[in-house]
Formats: C-alpha cells, structure tokens, sequence
C-alpha cells in the first residue's frame, strides 16, 4: 500500500502538528483547573497537578518533534534559525513566525517551571501568564499554515479545542478573577 | 550501606485512612490517565501518518489511472503519467487542491524546487 518513496517525515510532521496543538489544549485547561482548586471523587488536586505537568512536557516533546521533521524533511525551505528566531523565515514568514513565537514562549515557561524552587514564584507566575499566550499563538499557526486545515475533521477538531480553551478561560476569569493570595504571617498576627 | 526499604504508612486513625485510600485512589487514577494521554498521543501521531500518507498514494493512483485510461491519449502521454504514479505524491498535493489562491503559487514554487 505504501511505497517506500512515500514522504513518512512530512506526514510525521503533519500528524504531530496536529496532536500538539491538542496537547497544548490539554495542558491549558488542566492548568486552569488547577487553579480554580477544579476536584472531585476520585479526582484530587494533585491529579490536575501532575497531569498538567505530563501534559505540558508531552506536547513539549512533541512540538520538538514537529519542529525538527519540519525541517529535516526539506519540503518547506524552513531552517534551525527560523524554527526560534520569529519571523526570520524564507517561507512563509509570518505563519512561520507565529510557529517560532509559540515554540520560544513553550520554552521559557518550561525553563522556568522547572527551575521554579530557584527563581521564585513571582517570576515563574510572570512567565507563566504568557501561556494564554501561547496557545493562540499556535493555534493561529496550524490555521494559517497547516497543510490539512482545509479538511473536516480537522476543523471539527480545532473547534473543539478552541471551545475548550476559551471555555475554559472564561470560566476561570468569571469565578475566579484573580488569584486568591494566602494570608501572610504579619497579617494573620493582626486579625 | 544497607538497602533502603519503602517506608509504608500505617492509618493512625479512621480519618487518616481514608485520606491514605483517597490518595491511593489518586494515584491509580494519575496512572491510568498519564498511560492514556501519552498512549493516545503517540497513538494518535503515528495514526496520522499512516491517514496521510495512505491518503496521498490514494490520491496519487486515482489520478495515475484516470490519466492513463483517458480515451484519446497518446502513448507518451500514458507513460508520463505511470511515470508520475511511479514519483512519491508530493506531500500536500490533496491541500494544494483545496488551498486559497493565495497561498497556491507558493505551493507550487516549493513543489518546483523539491523536483528539481
């Protein structure tokens, strides 16, 4: 059925295109379950927590995935400087560029979360607020440059993941509107 | 240096243990939805691209034969075509179809210089 000619680089590079952006989807609403404290039976906060981890460093992976059989393939004339530096890109340069955006931001939240014991959780909640980001940033790239945008299925499932996302966002910006702060020990003393 | 074995919690009391079996609970759960979601993620590329690359040789024998059974066509023109069916599809030949106008020439500038 296949020949051995057959691109497999290329479609690899689709496929994991595709299931990035519904890790990416996962990790944003676990994240948002996470802080909205979101439990239930059988389902405790550490759960969310470690899950939100997982799914974080798998779509890390594969991202990493799609970025070098993207380029290892040769179809599009995207290199290594392009796959980082925004907007640097022969091809395609702004939907490249909005790919490089998305893949800079996934590595400094990465970075600083796990370097977050050292840096201090100010600045890993900083950064970490780029991960709303991020999402439509990549999000916006597999729209604007995914070669299989155009079929059903595809779009079916980036509805999907853009309801869950905005959804979600909605709903942890309407109950939850800021993050509640634990009560420090000078203030606790004075009530 | 002797072996360090597991340290097990021992329920002190009846809430204690439900906390431990709460959290037992947590962790199978944590497990079986780490399995799925890395599973069905690899799972899920691997499946897309087998989906696309049976889609473009698909793709590729359908207009292979209609080119070669077309009534009226010249022998050169049946051998350039079991020529093409022979090439590997190009990659996005089924989106080049379908894509804006827009963005058509510069799919098949690249397509060119893949060829060439």
């Amino acid at each position: 059925m296949f020949s051995a000619s057959t691109p497999w680089v290329w479609y690899f590079s689709r496929g994991t295109g595709i299931v990035s952006i519904v890790l990416l989807t996962v990790s944003v609403a676990l994240g948002i379950a996470q802080v909205t404290r979101l439990e239930a039976r059988g389902w405790p906060r550490f759960v969310t927590s470690q899950l939100h981890k997982t799914a974080s460093l798998t779509a890390v992976v594969f991202i990493a995935a799609h970025v070098v059989s993207v380029i290892a393939d040769g179809y599009v004339n995207v290199r290594w400087g392009a796959a980082v530096i925004p907007f640097s890109s022969s091809y395609q340069p702004f939907w490249v560029g909005l790919g490089a955006v998305a893949t800079d931001l996934l590595i400094a939240l990465t970075v600083t979360s796990l370097l977050r014991q050292h840096i201090g959780a100010r600045l890993w909640r900083t950064v970490h607020w780029t991960a709303y980001a991020c999402w439509p940033v990549a999000f916006t790239h597999g729209l604007g440059i995914g070669t299989d945008t155009s079929l059903l299925w595809v779009r079916a499932l980036s509805a999907t993941c853009a309801l869950a996302v905005v959804g979600a966002a909605a709903w942890r910006f309407t109950t939850f509107p800021a993050t509640p702060r634990r009560p420090t020990v000078a203030a606790a003393g004075r009530r | 240096m002797a072996p360090r074995t597991p340290r097990t919690k021992q329920p002190q009391n009846a809430a204690h243990a439900a906390a431990l079996a709460r959290r037992e609970q947590g962790n199978r759960t944590l497990r079986t939805a780490t399995r799925w979601l890395i599973g069905g993620s690899v799972a899920g590329a691997l499946a897309l691209t087998g989906l696309f690359a049976s889609q473009a040789t698909a793709t590729t024998s359908t207009a292979g034969a209609a080119s070669a059974q077309a009534p009226g066509s010249s022998a050169a023109a049946t051998g350039s075509a079991g020529a093409q069916a022979a090439t590997p599809p190009a990659p996005n030949r089924s989106a080049a179809a379908s894509a804006s106008a827009s963005a058509a020439p510069q799919r098949r500038a690249v397509t060119r210089s893949r060829a060439s």
